[in-house]
Protein backbone atom coordinates (compact mmCIF):
# COMPACT_ATOMS: atom_id res chain seq x y z
CA UNK A 1 0.00 0.00 0.00
CA UNK A 2 1.40 3.42 -0.91
CA UNK A 3 1.95 6.09 1.75
CA UNK A 4 -0.70 8.24 0.08
CA UNK A 5 -3.27 5.47 0.46
CA UNK A 6 -2.25 4.86 4.06
CA UNK A 7 -2.63 8.54 4.88
CA UNK A 8 -5.94 8.71 3.03
CA UNK A 9 -7.22 5.72 4.96
CA UNK A 10 -6.13 7.24 8.25
CA UNK A 11 -8.00 10.45 7.43
CA UNK A 12 -11.10 8.41 6.68
CA UNK A 13 -10.66 6.67 10.03
CA UNK A 14 -10.38 10.05 11.76
CA UNK A 15 -13.37 11.49 9.94
CA UNK A 16 -15.54 8.61 8.73
CA UNK A 17 -18.34 10.92 7.68
CA UNK A 18 -16.40 13.09 5.25
CA UNK A 19 -17.14 12.34 1.60
CA UNK A 20 -14.40 10.98 -0.64
CA UNK A 21 -11.94 13.70 -1.58
CA UNK A 22 -9.25 14.35 -4.16
CA UNK A 23 -5.54 14.36 -3.38
CA UNK A 24 -5.20 18.03 -4.27
CA UNK A 25 -8.16 19.25 -2.23
CA UNK A 26 -7.33 21.62 0.61
CA UNK A 27 -8.02 19.61 3.74
CA UNK A 28 -8.63 22.52 6.10
CA UNK A 29 -10.27 25.01 3.75
CA UNK A 30 -12.61 22.36 2.34
CA UNK A 31 -13.39 21.31 5.92
CA UNK A 32 -12.31 17.74 5.40
CA UNK A 33 -10.24 18.07 8.57
CA UNK A 34 -10.33 20.54 11.43
CA UNK A 35 -7.14 21.57 13.18
CA UNK A 36 -7.60 18.98 15.94
CA UNK A 37 -7.85 16.18 13.39
CA UNK A 38 -4.90 17.63 11.50
CA UNK A 39 -2.90 17.56 14.71
CA UNK A 40 -3.80 13.91 15.18
CA UNK A 41 -2.71 13.24 11.62
CA UNK A 42 0.66 14.90 12.29
CA UNK A 43 1.21 12.84 15.44
CA UNK A 44 0.12 9.65 13.68
CA UNK A 45 2.51 10.34 10.78
CA UNK A 46 5.41 10.69 13.20
CA UNK A 47 4.63 7.41 14.86
CA UNK A 48 3.81 5.59 11.65
CA UNK A 49 6.85 6.69 9.64
CA UNK A 50 9.41 7.27 12.38
CA UNK A 51 10.32 10.94 12.19
CA UNK A 52 9.64 14.10 14.18
CA UNK A 53 7.84 17.01 12.57
CA UNK A 54 9.55 20.31 13.22
CA UNK A 55 6.71 22.70 14.10
CA UNK A 56 8.21 25.21 11.68
CA UNK A 57 7.33 22.71 8.95
CA UNK A 58 3.62 23.01 9.75
CA UNK A 59 2.92 25.14 6.72
CA UNK A 60 0.31 24.94 3.95
CA UNK A 61 3.09 23.86 1.58
CA UNK A 62 3.57 20.70 3.62
CA UNK A 63 0.10 20.03 5.02
CA UNK A 64 -2.59 21.67 2.87
CA UNK A 65 -3.42 18.64 0.72
CA UNK A 66 -3.02 14.88 0.72
CA UNK A 67 -0.44 15.24 -2.05
CA UNK A 68 1.57 17.77 -0.02
CA UNK A 69 1.44 15.64 3.13
CA UNK A 70 2.53 12.53 1.22
CA UNK A 71 5.48 14.34 -0.36
CA UNK A 72 6.50 15.74 3.03
CA UNK A 73 6.17 12.35 4.74
CA UNK A 74 8.19 10.62 2.02
CA UNK A 75 10.92 13.23 2.27
CA UNK A 76 11.08 13.04 6.05
CA UNK A 77 10.84 9.24 6.21
CA UNK A 78 13.70 8.83 3.75
CA UNK A 79 15.97 11.09 5.77
CA UNK A 80 15.00 9.65 9.17
CA UNK B 1 -61.54 75.22 25.46
CA UNK B 2 -59.14 72.62 24.15
CA UNK B 3 -59.58 69.06 25.24
CA UNK B 4 -56.75 67.73 27.33
CA UNK B 5 -55.05 64.70 25.88
CA UNK B 6 -54.17 61.75 28.03
CA UNK B 7 -50.58 60.70 28.74
CA UNK B 8 -51.11 57.66 26.58
CA UNK B 9 -52.36 59.80 23.70
CA UNK B 10 -49.43 62.20 24.15
CA UNK B 11 -46.93 59.37 24.05
CA UNK B 12 -48.61 57.95 20.97
CA UNK B 13 -48.44 61.37 19.34
CA UNK B 14 -44.75 61.72 20.16
CA UNK B 15 -44.05 58.29 18.79
CA UNK B 16 -45.79 59.04 15.51
CA UNK B 17 -44.42 62.57 15.15
CA UNK B 18 -40.80 61.89 16.00
CA UNK B 19 -40.45 58.16 15.28
CA UNK B 20 -39.69 57.78 18.95
CA UNK B 21 -38.49 54.63 20.53
CA UNK B 22 -40.11 54.12 23.89
CA UNK B 23 -38.67 51.34 25.97
CA UNK B 24 -41.37 49.19 27.44
CA UNK B 25 -39.52 46.46 29.31
CA UNK B 26 -36.27 44.62 29.79
CA UNK B 27 -36.19 40.88 30.29
CA UNK B 28 -33.17 39.13 31.78
CA UNK B 29 -33.05 35.53 30.56
CA UNK B 30 -30.74 33.15 32.41
CA UNK B 31 -29.20 30.41 30.28
CA UNK B 32 -26.92 27.60 31.32
CA UNK B 33 -24.74 26.73 28.37
CA UNK B 34 -23.12 23.29 28.49
CA UNK B 35 -19.56 23.00 27.20
CA UNK B 36 -18.68 20.21 24.78
CA UNK B 37 -15.73 19.40 27.03
CA UNK B 38 -14.99 20.73 30.47
CA UNK B 39 -13.20 24.07 30.49
CA UNK B 40 -10.33 24.23 32.92
CA UNK B 41 -10.15 27.61 34.58
CA UNK B 42 -7.55 28.78 37.07
CA UNK B 43 -9.48 27.53 40.04
CA UNK B 44 -11.90 24.89 38.76
CA UNK B 45 -13.08 22.80 35.84
CA UNK B 46 -16.33 24.13 34.46
CA UNK B 47 -18.76 21.98 32.52
CA UNK B 48 -21.23 24.75 31.79
CA UNK B 49 -21.32 28.51 31.82
CA UNK B 50 -24.04 30.87 32.95
CA UNK B 51 -25.01 33.81 30.86
CA UNK B 52 -27.87 36.28 30.94
CA UNK B 53 -29.41 37.48 27.71
CA UNK B 54 -31.00 40.90 27.81
CA UNK B 55 -34.14 41.31 25.72
CA UNK B 56 -35.19 44.93 25.48
CA UNK B 57 -38.63 45.56 24.00
CA UNK B 58 -40.02 48.84 22.72
CA UNK B 59 -43.66 49.85 22.73
CA UNK B 60 -43.68 49.37 18.97
CA UNK B 61 -42.54 45.79 19.41
CA UNK B 62 -38.90 46.02 18.33
CA UNK B 63 -36.47 43.84 20.28
CA UNK B 64 -32.85 44.63 21.07
CA UNK B 65 -30.53 41.98 22.45
CA UNK B 66 -27.63 42.28 24.82
CA UNK B 67 -25.69 39.87 26.98
CA UNK B 68 -24.42 39.90 30.54
CA UNK B 69 -21.67 37.49 31.47
CA UNK B 70 -21.41 37.92 35.22
CA UNK B 71 -18.20 36.47 36.59
CA UNK B 72 -17.60 37.03 40.29
CA UNK B 73 -13.83 36.70 39.82
CA UNK B 74 -13.82 39.38 37.11
CA UNK B 75 -16.32 42.17 37.89
CA UNK B 76 -17.64 40.84 41.18
CA UNK B 77 -21.13 40.37 39.74
CA UNK B 78 -23.12 37.16 39.90
CA UNK B 79 -26.03 35.74 37.95
CA UNK B 80 -28.09 35.30 41.09
CA UNK B 81 -27.59 38.89 42.17
CA UNK B 82 -28.74 40.27 38.84
CA UNK B 83 -31.81 38.04 38.75
CA UNK B 84 -32.69 38.61 42.40
CA UNK B 85 -35.95 40.57 42.45
CA UNK B 86 -34.64 42.47 45.44
CA UNK B 87 -31.47 43.71 43.74
CA UNK B 88 -31.85 47.38 43.01
CA UNK B 89 -29.22 48.03 40.34
CA UNK B 90 -31.02 46.31 37.44
CA UNK B 91 -34.28 48.02 38.40
CA UNK B 92 -32.69 51.44 38.70
CA UNK B 93 -30.84 51.07 35.43
CA UNK B 94 -33.92 49.93 33.52
CA UNK B 95 -36.00 52.71 35.05
CA UNK B 96 -33.43 55.25 33.92
CA UNK B 97 -34.38 54.28 30.35
CA UNK B 98 -37.79 55.83 31.07
CA UNK B 99 -36.07 59.22 31.17
CA UNK B 100 -34.91 58.87 27.59
CA UNK B 101 -37.40 61.14 25.91
CA UNK B 102 -35.85 60.96 22.47
CA UNK B 103 -33.74 57.95 21.59
CA UNK B 104 -31.22 58.84 18.97
CA UNK B 105 -27.49 58.24 18.97
CA UNK B 106 -26.66 61.49 20.75
CA UNK B 107 -29.22 60.90 23.45
CA UNK B 108 -28.14 57.30 23.93
CA UNK B 109 -24.52 58.38 24.30
CA UNK B 110 -25.60 61.03 26.78
CA UNK B 111 -27.58 58.47 28.77
CA UNK B 112 -24.54 56.13 28.84
CA UNK B 113 -22.23 58.92 30.00
CA UNK B 114 -24.65 59.93 32.74
CA UNK B 115 -25.44 56.46 34.02
CA UNK B 116 -22.19 54.54 33.61
CA UNK B 117 -20.29 56.25 36.48
CA UNK B 118 -22.95 54.93 38.86
CA UNK B 119 -22.36 51.36 37.68
CA UNK B 120 -18.57 51.11 37.97
CA UNK B 121 -19.03 47.94 40.03
CA UNK B 122 -21.79 46.56 37.80
CA UNK B 123 -20.11 46.84 34.43
CA UNK B 124 -21.33 43.48 33.10
CA UNK B 125 -24.93 44.46 33.88
CA UNK B 126 -24.52 47.89 32.34
CA UNK B 127 -22.84 46.51 29.23
CA UNK B 128 -25.68 44.04 28.61
CA UNK B 129 -28.35 46.72 28.68
CA UNK B 130 -26.21 49.19 26.73
CA UNK B 131 -25.68 46.59 24.01
CA UNK B 132 -29.43 45.94 23.75
CA UNK B 133 -29.98 49.69 23.40
CA UNK B 134 -27.45 49.92 20.57
CA UNK B 135 -29.12 46.96 18.89
CA UNK B 136 -32.61 48.40 18.99
CA UNK B 137 -31.42 51.89 18.02
CA UNK B 138 -29.53 50.37 15.11
CA UNK B 139 -32.70 48.64 13.95
CA UNK B 140 -35.00 51.61 14.35
CA UNK B 141 -32.90 54.61 13.37
CA UNK B 142 -29.48 53.27 12.39
CA UNK B 143 -26.19 54.13 14.06
CA UNK B 144 -23.18 56.04 12.77
CA UNK B 145 -20.62 53.44 13.80
CA UNK B 146 -17.68 55.53 12.64
CA UNK B 147 -18.73 58.07 15.23
CA UNK B 148 -19.74 55.53 17.87
CA UNK B 149 -16.57 53.46 17.95
CA UNK B 150 -14.36 54.54 15.06
CA UNK B 151 -13.75 53.83 11.39
CA UNK B 152 -13.05 50.37 10.04
CA UNK B 153 -9.44 49.36 10.44
CA UNK B 154 -8.41 47.42 7.36
CA UNK B 155 -5.30 45.93 8.96
CA UNK B 156 -5.78 42.20 9.44
CA UNK B 157 -5.54 41.00 13.02
CA UNK B 158 -3.46 38.06 14.09
CA UNK B 159 -4.76 35.17 16.11
CA UNK B 160 -3.98 34.18 19.68
CA UNK B 161 -4.42 30.53 20.66
CA UNK B 162 -4.78 29.74 24.36
CA UNK B 163 -3.19 26.72 26.02
CA UNK B 164 -4.77 25.92 29.36
CA UNK B 165 -3.85 24.09 32.53
CA UNK B 166 -4.85 20.78 31.00
CA UNK B 167 -1.74 21.00 28.82
CA UNK B 168 0.78 19.24 31.00
CA UNK B 169 4.37 18.92 29.80
CA UNK B 170 3.52 15.75 27.87
CA UNK B 171 0.72 17.44 25.97
CA UNK B 172 2.52 20.66 25.14
CA UNK B 173 3.95 19.50 21.85
CA UNK B 174 0.54 18.49 20.53
CA UNK B 175 -0.86 21.85 21.62
CA UNK B 176 2.02 23.66 19.95
CA UNK B 177 1.27 21.78 16.73
CA UNK B 178 -2.37 22.73 17.08
CA UNK B 179 -1.44 26.42 17.50
CA UNK B 180 0.82 26.30 14.45
CA UNK B 181 -1.89 24.66 12.38
CA UNK B 182 -4.30 27.38 13.43
CA UNK B 183 -1.72 29.88 12.17
CA UNK B 184 -1.52 31.58 15.53
CA UNK B 185 0.57 34.72 15.68
CA UNK B 186 0.92 34.37 19.44
CA UNK B 187 0.18 31.68 22.03
CA UNK B 188 -1.22 32.37 25.48
CA UNK B 189 -0.21 29.89 28.17
CA UNK B 190 -2.10 29.69 31.44
CA UNK B 191 0.33 29.45 34.34
CA UNK B 192 -0.11 28.62 38.00
CA UNK B 193 1.27 25.08 38.15
CA UNK B 194 4.37 23.94 40.01
CA UNK B 195 6.29 23.23 36.81
CA UNK B 196 5.44 26.46 34.98
CA UNK B 197 9.04 27.31 34.12
CA UNK B 198 9.59 23.89 32.59
CA UNK B 199 6.30 24.21 30.66
CA UNK B 200 7.28 27.63 29.29
CA UNK B 201 10.70 26.43 28.15
CA UNK B 202 9.24 23.32 26.58
CA UNK B 203 6.52 25.22 24.80
CA UNK B 204 9.05 27.74 23.56
CA UNK B 205 11.11 24.90 22.11
CA UNK B 206 8.08 23.47 20.31
CA UNK B 207 6.83 26.80 19.02
CA UNK B 208 10.07 28.00 17.51
CA UNK B 209 9.95 31.78 17.35
CA UNK B 210 6.24 32.16 18.04
CA UNK B 211 5.73 34.65 20.90
CA UNK B 212 4.30 33.41 24.20
CA UNK B 213 2.01 35.35 26.49
CA UNK B 214 1.57 34.11 30.03
CA UNK B 215 -1.68 34.40 31.96
CA UNK B 216 -1.15 34.24 35.70
CA UNK B 217 -4.78 34.62 36.77
CA UNK B 218 -3.59 36.15 40.03
CA UNK B 219 -1.92 32.94 41.18
CA UNK B 220 1.62 34.27 41.54
CA UNK B 221 3.57 36.08 44.24
CA UNK B 222 6.59 38.36 44.01
CA UNK B 223 9.27 35.71 44.49
CA UNK B 224 7.80 33.30 41.97
CA UNK B 225 7.33 35.89 39.26
CA UNK B 226 10.89 37.18 39.69
CA UNK B 227 12.21 33.65 39.44
CA UNK B 228 10.14 32.98 36.34
CA UNK B 229 11.37 36.16 34.67
CA UNK B 230 14.99 35.36 35.52
CA UNK B 231 14.64 31.95 33.92
CA UNK B 232 12.53 32.83 30.90
CA UNK B 233 12.64 36.54 30.02
CA UNK B 234 15.75 36.33 27.89
CA UNK B 235 15.91 32.68 26.94
CA UNK B 236 12.38 32.30 25.52
CA UNK B 237 10.07 34.25 23.21
CA UNK B 238 8.14 35.57 26.22
CA UNK B 239 6.06 38.55 25.15
CA UNK B 240 4.02 39.56 28.21
CA UNK B 241 2.62 38.42 31.54
CA UNK B 242 -1.04 38.96 32.27
CA UNK B 243 -2.39 39.54 35.75
CA UNK B 244 0.23 37.62 37.73
CA UNK B 245 -1.05 39.03 41.02
CA UNK B 246 -4.53 39.18 42.48
CA UNK B 247 -6.54 42.13 41.21
CA UNK B 248 -7.72 42.68 44.76
CA UNK B 249 -4.17 43.62 45.78
CA UNK B 250 -2.87 46.93 44.43
CA UNK B 251 0.37 46.79 46.37
CA UNK B 252 2.21 45.29 43.41
CA UNK B 253 2.35 48.50 41.35
CA UNK B 254 5.94 49.35 42.25
CA UNK B 255 7.08 45.74 41.87
CA UNK B 256 5.54 45.43 38.40
CA UNK B 257 7.17 48.69 37.32
CA UNK B 258 10.52 47.55 38.66
CA UNK B 259 10.28 44.12 37.01
CA UNK B 260 9.30 45.73 33.72
CA UNK B 261 12.35 48.00 33.93
CA UNK B 262 14.61 45.07 34.72
CA UNK B 263 13.32 42.46 32.27
CA UNK B 264 11.43 44.51 29.65
CA UNK B 265 8.49 42.09 29.73
CA UNK B 266 5.25 44.09 29.91
CA UNK B 267 2.47 43.31 32.37
CA UNK B 268 -1.06 43.02 31.04
CA UNK B 269 -4.13 43.87 33.11
CA UNK B 270 -7.17 41.64 32.94
CA UNK B 271 -9.31 41.63 36.08
CA UNK B 272 -7.52 44.75 37.38
CA UNK B 273 -9.05 46.86 34.63
CA UNK B 274 -12.82 46.46 34.39
CA UNK B 275 -14.21 49.97 34.71
CA UNK B 276 -13.12 53.22 33.09
CA UNK B 277 -12.24 54.41 36.59
CA UNK B 278 -9.84 51.52 37.17
CA UNK B 279 -8.32 51.99 33.69
CA UNK B 280 -7.55 55.61 34.57
CA UNK B 281 -6.11 54.71 37.96
CA UNK B 282 -3.78 52.10 36.48
CA UNK B 283 -2.77 54.45 33.68
CA UNK B 284 -1.77 57.04 36.27
CA UNK B 285 0.11 54.52 38.40
CA UNK B 286 1.86 52.92 35.43
CA UNK B 287 1.52 49.43 36.85
CA UNK B 288 0.44 47.81 33.59
CA UNK B 289 1.80 48.28 30.09
CA UNK B 290 -1.04 46.39 28.35
CA UNK B 291 -4.80 46.30 28.87
CA UNK B 292 -6.81 43.21 28.00
CA UNK B 293 -10.15 44.50 26.74
CA UNK B 294 -13.44 42.61 26.87
CA UNK B 295 -16.71 44.35 26.14
CA UNK B 296 -18.44 42.05 28.62
CA UNK B 297 -16.43 43.33 31.57
CA UNK B 298 -16.04 47.05 30.81
CA UNK B 299 -19.64 48.23 30.62
CA UNK B 300 -20.35 47.87 26.93
CA UNK B 301 -19.20 49.28 23.63
CA UNK B 302 -18.84 52.92 24.63
CA UNK B 303 -16.96 52.19 27.84
CA UNK B 304 -14.61 49.82 26.03
CA UNK B 305 -14.02 52.48 23.42
CA UNK B 306 -13.13 54.99 26.14
CA UNK B 307 -10.63 52.57 27.70
CA UNK B 308 -9.23 51.73 24.26
CA UNK B 309 -8.71 55.43 23.49
CA UNK B 310 -7.17 56.04 26.90
CA UNK B 311 -4.71 53.23 26.21
CA UNK B 312 -3.92 54.48 22.71
CA UNK B 313 -3.32 58.01 24.00
CA UNK B 314 -0.95 56.80 26.70
CA UNK B 315 1.08 54.21 24.79
CA UNK B 316 -0.55 51.33 26.64
CA UNK B 317 -0.72 48.18 24.52
CA UNK B 318 -3.99 46.37 23.86
CA UNK B 319 -5.17 42.83 23.48
CA UNK B 320 -8.79 41.89 23.03
CA UNK B 321 -11.20 39.15 22.24
CA UNK B 322 -14.00 37.15 23.73
CA UNK B 323 -14.82 35.61 27.11
CA UNK B 324 -15.28 31.90 27.61
CA UNK B 325 -18.95 30.97 27.52
CA UNK B 326 -20.27 34.05 25.78
CA UNK B 327 -22.82 33.68 22.99
CA UNK B 328 -22.77 35.15 19.51
CA UNK B 329 -24.25 38.40 20.86
CA UNK B 330 -21.16 39.40 22.83
CA UNK B 331 -18.80 37.88 20.28
CA UNK B 332 -20.11 39.91 17.38
CA UNK B 333 -20.02 43.11 19.46
CA UNK B 334 -16.36 42.34 20.21
CA UNK B 335 -15.65 41.74 16.53
CA UNK B 336 -17.33 45.03 15.67
CA UNK B 337 -15.19 46.93 18.15
CA UNK B 338 -11.94 45.22 17.23
CA UNK B 339 -12.54 45.73 13.52
CA UNK B 340 -12.80 49.44 14.21
CA UNK B 341 -9.87 49.82 16.57
CA UNK B 342 -6.20 50.56 16.41
CA UNK B 343 -3.64 49.18 18.79
CA UNK B 344 -4.62 45.51 18.64
CA UNK B 345 -2.16 43.11 17.08
CA UNK B 346 -4.24 40.00 17.45
CA UNK B 347 -7.58 38.64 18.59
CA UNK B 348 -7.83 36.32 21.51
CA UNK B 349 -10.43 33.60 21.59
CA UNK B 350 -12.84 34.93 19.00
CA UNK B 351 -14.65 31.93 17.61
CA UNK B 352 -13.51 29.79 20.54
CA UNK B 353 -17.04 29.55 21.86
CA UNK B 354 -18.15 27.79 18.70
CA UNK B 355 -15.80 25.05 19.85
CA UNK B 356 -16.66 25.26 23.54
CA UNK B 357 -20.44 25.53 23.48
CA UNK B 358 -22.61 22.53 22.75
CA UNK B 359 -25.23 24.94 21.43
CA UNK B 360 -25.01 28.64 20.72
CA UNK B 361 -28.47 29.73 21.94
CA UNK B 362 -28.84 32.60 19.49
CA UNK B 363 -29.13 32.79 15.74
CA UNK B 364 -28.13 35.69 13.56
CA UNK B 365 -30.81 37.69 11.79
CA UNK B 366 -29.63 38.52 8.29
CA UNK B 367 -28.92 42.19 7.82
CA UNK B 368 -26.42 44.51 6.23
CA UNK B 369 -25.56 46.77 9.18
CA UNK B 370 -22.27 46.38 11.06
CA UNK B 371 -24.09 45.38 14.26
CA UNK B 372 -26.23 42.32 13.66
CA UNK B 373 -29.26 41.39 15.67
CA UNK B 374 -30.17 37.96 16.95
CA UNK B 375 -33.08 35.71 17.83
CA UNK B 376 -33.14 33.26 20.70
CA UNK B 377 -33.39 29.74 19.32
CA UNK B 378 -36.55 27.91 20.46
CA UNK B 379 -34.38 24.95 21.43
CA UNK B 380 -32.40 27.20 23.78
CA UNK B 381 -35.56 28.49 25.43
CA UNK B 382 -36.75 24.95 25.97
CA UNK B 383 -33.51 23.34 27.09
CA UNK B 384 -31.16 25.98 28.47
CA UNK B 385 -33.34 28.57 30.17
CA UNK B 386 -33.08 28.61 33.95
CA UNK B 387 -35.17 31.53 35.05
CA UNK B 388 -35.84 35.08 34.01
CA UNK B 389 -36.72 38.47 35.40
CA UNK B 390 -38.68 41.18 33.65
CA UNK B 391 -38.57 44.82 34.62
CA UNK B 392 -41.18 47.10 33.09
CA UNK B 393 -40.39 50.76 32.56
CA UNK B 394 -42.73 53.06 34.39
CA UNK B 395 -43.69 56.35 32.77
Amino acid sequence: MSKQTEIYNFIKTLKPNVPDFEADQNLLEDEILDSVAMMELVLWSEEQYGFIVDTDDLTPENFATLTAITEYVEKMASSA
Amino acid sequence: MRDRISITQWRGLKVSLFSLMIIQSVEFIRLQLPFKNGFEHARAVRKAGDTILVKLTTEAGECGWGEILPRAYVTGETVDAILDEASSEPTALVQSLSDLQIVNQTELEKWIDQQLPMYQHHTALFGGIEMAMWDVLNQVHGVDWDRAIGPVNERPLGRCVTIGFDATSEKLRARAIDAKLKQASVVKLKIGLDDDIERIKLLDKHLGKLPIRLDGNGLYDADRIRQLLKECARSTALQSIEQPFSHADNSYVDLQQSLFSEFNIPFAADESVCSIESARLWQESGGFQIYNLRIGKHGGLRATRVIRDLANDNAIGLVGGSMVGETGILSQASELLLSRSKGFDYIEGLGQNRQFLSLDPVELVEGDTPLKTFNLKPQATAELMHGSRTITCSY
